[in-house]
């Protein structure tokens, strides 16, 4: 009888180490969003981009900033994406001014974060 | 003596600062390497970037027989840029002063001032190029010498980034003074990042070659 009952009590303090385990693999190991870093990337549509140059000259601009990671720059479509390192970012105007020192002009500016 | 060589010097000192086409101001603390060769003589430049809009720079030239030398600085300003989404036009102006050497057996050495000017306007898209320039050339007051320039030119192909992209360019010369006045050259142009190559055809058989190295 003790036995069937040490049975059915350790069964339970299973079961429920099981389900406490299983709705601890369920919550994401998130640390505070104080300390979350992301990586930014902007999107910046550029007027003037019309030659192999130009990618040279933003690029070259682009990597005179310590916040950027990288600069891709897509003549087809007018368009530069700036990549910044984990946790770092420039202003929309420190973008403007970084592309309109290079030569060209800006139309707008958009951004995410991953 | 000395002031009929060196006015006879000014149509080919004209020849050698009338460079071809490339932009001389490219981004802050960028720079440009230029060499130019002709059946004239040769040209080699370096320009330095200072802001968006300015650079300055050295110019070295020599004739063909090697009796003509120039050696100055020169600074160039980005005086227009007008950026739109599929093109850009600009409007450049360059001054340079330097010393002319003339060195001819028959007269000996001689040295004079030389200062030349140039206004240049183009325009491109990914397909298509076009500039005119205005330059000039006065040497110690001794001699003067204008030349205009025209160039069209299209791209067959569009090139992917770092890959060579090939320009076709027709360009037309007006030098008043010179023997022949207007002159055609067929130029074929090579950009790859940051070098640019340049081959040219005059229609009398000449040919010519330069290179750019951005830095």
């Amino acid at each position: 009888m003790m036995t069937m009952k040490n049975s059915i009590l350790s069964a339970v303090a299973l079961a429920a180490a099981l389900a406490f385990a299983g709705a601890a693999a369920a919550q994401p190991l998130s640390p505070p969003a104080s300390v979350q870093a992301q990586t930014e990337t902007a999107v910046i549509r550029v007027n003037g981009l019309v030659c192999d140059f130009c990618v040279q000259t933003v690029k070259r601009m682009a990597g005179q900033r310590p916040e950027i990671a990288r600069a891709d720059v897509d003549l087809d479509q007018g368009r530069v994406t700036i990549t910044f390192k984990l946790g770092q970012t420039l202003s929309d105007a420190a973008l403007r001014t970084l592309i309109t020192n290079a030569g060209y002009a800006v139309v707008g500016i958009t951004r995410r974060r991953v | 003596m000395v002031w009929r060589s060196f006015c006879l010097a000014g149509a080919a000192l004209m020849a050698l600062t009338a460079t071809a086409q490339a932009r001389p101001v490219s981004y802050p603390g960028g720079n440009m390497a230029m060499l130019e060769a002709d059946e004239d003589g040769g040209v080699v430049e370096l320009v330095h970037t200072l802001t968006p809009r300015f650079g300055l720079g050295v110019r070295s030239a020599w004739n063909q027989d090697g009796d003509l030398q120039y050696q100055g600085v020169v600074a160039t300003a980005l005086l227009l840029r007008d950026n739109q989404p599929q093109s850009q036009a600009n409007v450049f102006a360059t001054v340079g002063a330097g010393v002319a050497s003339q060195d001819v057996a028959a007269i000996g050495k001689g040295d004079r001032l030389a200062l030349f000017g140039a206004l240049e306007a183009d325009w491109e898209t990914r397909r298509l190029y076009v500039q005119a320039k205005a330059s000039g050339v006065s040497i110690d007051g001794v001699d003067e010498t204008l030349e205009w320039r025209v160039r069209a030119g299209f791209a067959p192909y569009l090139a992917v980034p770092n890959t060579w992209q090939l320009w076709m360019i027709a360009e037309v010369d007006h030098q008043p003074e010179a023997s022949r006045p207007v002159a055609f050259k067929g130029v074929a142009r090579l950009f790859n990042g940051p070098v640019l190559l340049e081959a040219s055809l005059a229609e009398g058989g000449g040919v010519g070659a330069a290179l750019w190295f951005y830095f």
